[in-house]
């Protein structure tokens, strides 16, 4: 059993690569190439009045690990919602997370700014993810209660919870599209949210959100069993010793508190998480012990991929994030479920 | 002192109370069969013993417990349920699914010891499923699932083993295997097992004694020689029926008379 285990960490291996791969990349790449002899040589020996070292420090590395935290929260929430639904479809918008998190944060973007540049000014950073955070928690909160109330038979809860949850994220969407509408002066700034970006983000918003992810995500992976155990339905997993009832709310809890910090700091970006979890089911088996640090290591890589490529294909401008990951991440999602269901035949 | 007492129980769900005052004493070591029409609560009684249904009245115990008193680890160490029915979500492998039976063992954080694998074996062993431990649980074939739940349940080793309608699915060899294996641990292990089943004859060879239920109420409780008989089979499924000694083991044979 040691040596099994030990067996299951080296599958990891190949996923850690990638994002090694796709972190030096990420650095490499940009509007001034960093060739990775000069990486070595800033990342051992910062030197303050080195213009390299200068945008290796402040603008490259806060940008990559940012975007790598935020594409591995992402991932490891829906790979939860996924496990705790039982369903192949949810993914961090699926119970209003996503769209409670978009509300507060629009809300707060409101509130707290008279200027345009929203994220320049960083006492404001807490304030927005906090909101974002209350926002996302208020909407799954409300999707709970419904679906407590809605309940009639005894396989009810999972379906209804997905049901409400989707009905309020359409609200709370038109909420944000109303608050958009009614302040015009607004509408490029959130607009601009919306759609997902890690540009200028620095050192101060990492420090700030990634400890919420990296809590929440072990959270969500310490909760790895109890995910087994609910992928075969509440029955049996109460049978088999599991009280669903409060392991199912801090599964939840643990990962709305996980997109709600990613969307807080990045803004709305969609697909991936939905989609690196099933890949990584695909590679390495549906076991949550496996599956949720090995969805973290893939969605961190695909999120720093997608980031790099959307500030270099038209650059000096920038793509919003959110339009790469969906673009380039449906195709070859698509392909990957043909390719396994020809494998299959 | 009794395994599992059932004291008066009524119970079922919110809008409707499917058992109507049981009161039931389950030994050690023996196997105990409920028997009776569709709908008339053998699953439900089943679902009482694991504290799933609304209980209205009256109280069951397990090994003297109060068994709405126990925590869902608790029960699972002391009951073990195979399901009637389970749909798989994510393709895992048999020898994963079965290995999720010791988990009310190992808590929600701790990895399965070495002690797990070979209770894990065993079960698949037992249950015929050692050559497909690797296979995955979407593409196994229905007897096949239904196999991988009892290696399930056998790997909680509880003392009190309870299975829904464990044969349905099963071609005769595993019918006879299966219920042969129970019957036999139950014997050497001082287990207790409660099993519904459908086939009133299978019933009558494997069971030390038989509980016949009808509309939510025990019609008469035995062994097999003093439950079936033509009348009250005839009465309570509501089918005429002739009762012939089995030709090997003289125990009641039930066919019915179109």
């Amino acid at each position: 059993m040691q040596s099994r285990q030990l067996f299951l960490i080296w599958r990891l291996l190949p996923l850690a690569g990638f994002l090694l791969v796709a972190l030096l990349v990420g650095i490499h790449w940009g509007a001034v190439e960093l060739s990775f002899g000069e990486i070595r040589q800033n990342l051992w020996n910062p030197s303050e009045d080195s213009q390299m070292s200068l945008i290796l420090w402040e603008i490259r590395l806060p940008r990559v690990i940012l975007a790598a935290c935020v594409g591995g929260g992402l991932a490891v929430a829906g790979a939860a919602f996924q496990g705790v639904f039982r369903n192949p479809l949810a993914d961090p918008f699926v119970i209003g997370a996503s769209t409670g998190a978009a509300l507060g944060a629009t809300i707060a973007l409101l509130c707290l700014s008279g200027s345009v540049s929203i994220l320049s000014a960083t006492w404001q950073i807490p304030w927005l993810i906090l909101s974002a955070f209350l926002g996302a928690l208020l909407v799954v909160g409300v999707v709970f209660i419904i679906a407590a109330l809605s309940q009639t038979g005894r396989n009810a809860p999972l379906l209804t919870l997905i049901l409400a949850g989707m009905a309020l994220s359409s609200f709370t969407g038109a909420l944000v599209s109303l608050i958009m509408f009614l302040n015009h002066e607004m509408l490029a700034t959130i607009f601009n949210w919306l759609l997902g970006s890690f540009s200028g983000r620095h050192w101060d918003e990492i420090s700030l959100v990634v400890p919420v992810i990296l809590f929440s995500g072990g959270l969500i992976w310490l909760m790895s069993r109890p995910l087994d155990l609910l992928s075969f339905g509440d029955e049996t997993a109460l049978t088999l010793g599991l009280a669903t009832g409060k392991f199912r709310v801090i599964i939840l809890v643990a990962a709305t508190m996980c997109t709600a910090a990613c969307v807080a700091v990045s803004g709305v970006i969609g697909f991936l998480g939905l989609m690196a979890p099933h890949m990584t089911r695909i590679m390495l088996g549906p076991r949550h012990g496996l599956l949720i640090p090995g969805s973290c290591l893939l969605g961190a890589g695909l999120m720093v991929m997608a980031d790099t490529l959307a500030r270099t294909v038209i650059a000096p401008a920038e793509i919003p994030v959110g339009i790469v990951t969906a673009m380039m991440g449906c195709p070859f999602f698509l392909f990957l479920l043909i390719s396994r269901g020809q494998q299959t035949k | 002192m009794n395994q599992i007492e059932i004291d008066n129980v009524s119970c079922g769900y919110s809008q409707r109370e499917v058992l109507k005052q049981i009161s039931l004493c389950i030994q050690p070591g023996k196997v105990l069969v409920l028997l009776g029409p569709n709908g008339s609560g053998k699953t439900t009684l089943l679902r009482a013993l694991f504290n799933l249904v609304i209980v209205n009245q009256g109280k069951v115990l397990l090994e003297g417990q109060a068994v709405n008193q126990l925590s869902r680890k608790q029960i699972a160490q002391k009951l073990a349920l195979s399901p009637q029915m389970e749909a798989p979500q994510w393709p895992m492998t048999v020898e994963e699914t079965v290995q999720l039976g010791r988990s009310s063992h190992r808590g929600w954080v701790q990895p399965f010891q070495a002690e797990d694998t070979e209770i894990v074996d065993t079960a698949l062993q037992q249950t015929g499923l050692a050559e497909l431990s690797q296979r995955k649980i979407t593409e196994i074939s229905g007897g096949e699932w239904r196999r991988t739940l009892i290696a399930r349940a056998l790997a909680q080793q509880t003392n009190v083993l309870c299975l829904d309608e464990p044969t349905t699915g099963l071609d005769l060899k595993y019918q006879v295997e299966i219920l042969s294996l129970i019957r036999n641990l139950a014997h050497e292990r001082d287990l207790t097992v409660v099993l519904t089943l459908h086939d009133l004859n299978l019933a009558s060879c494997f069971a030390d004694q038989i509980v016949l239920l009808s509309q939510g109420r025990i019609a008469a409780t035995g062994t097999g020689e003093e439950v079936l008989t033509e009348e009250r089979l005839s009465d309570v499924y509501q089918t005429k029926v002739k009762v012939l000694p089995h030709p090997e083991y003289q125990t009641p044979f039930i066919v019915p008379v179109l």
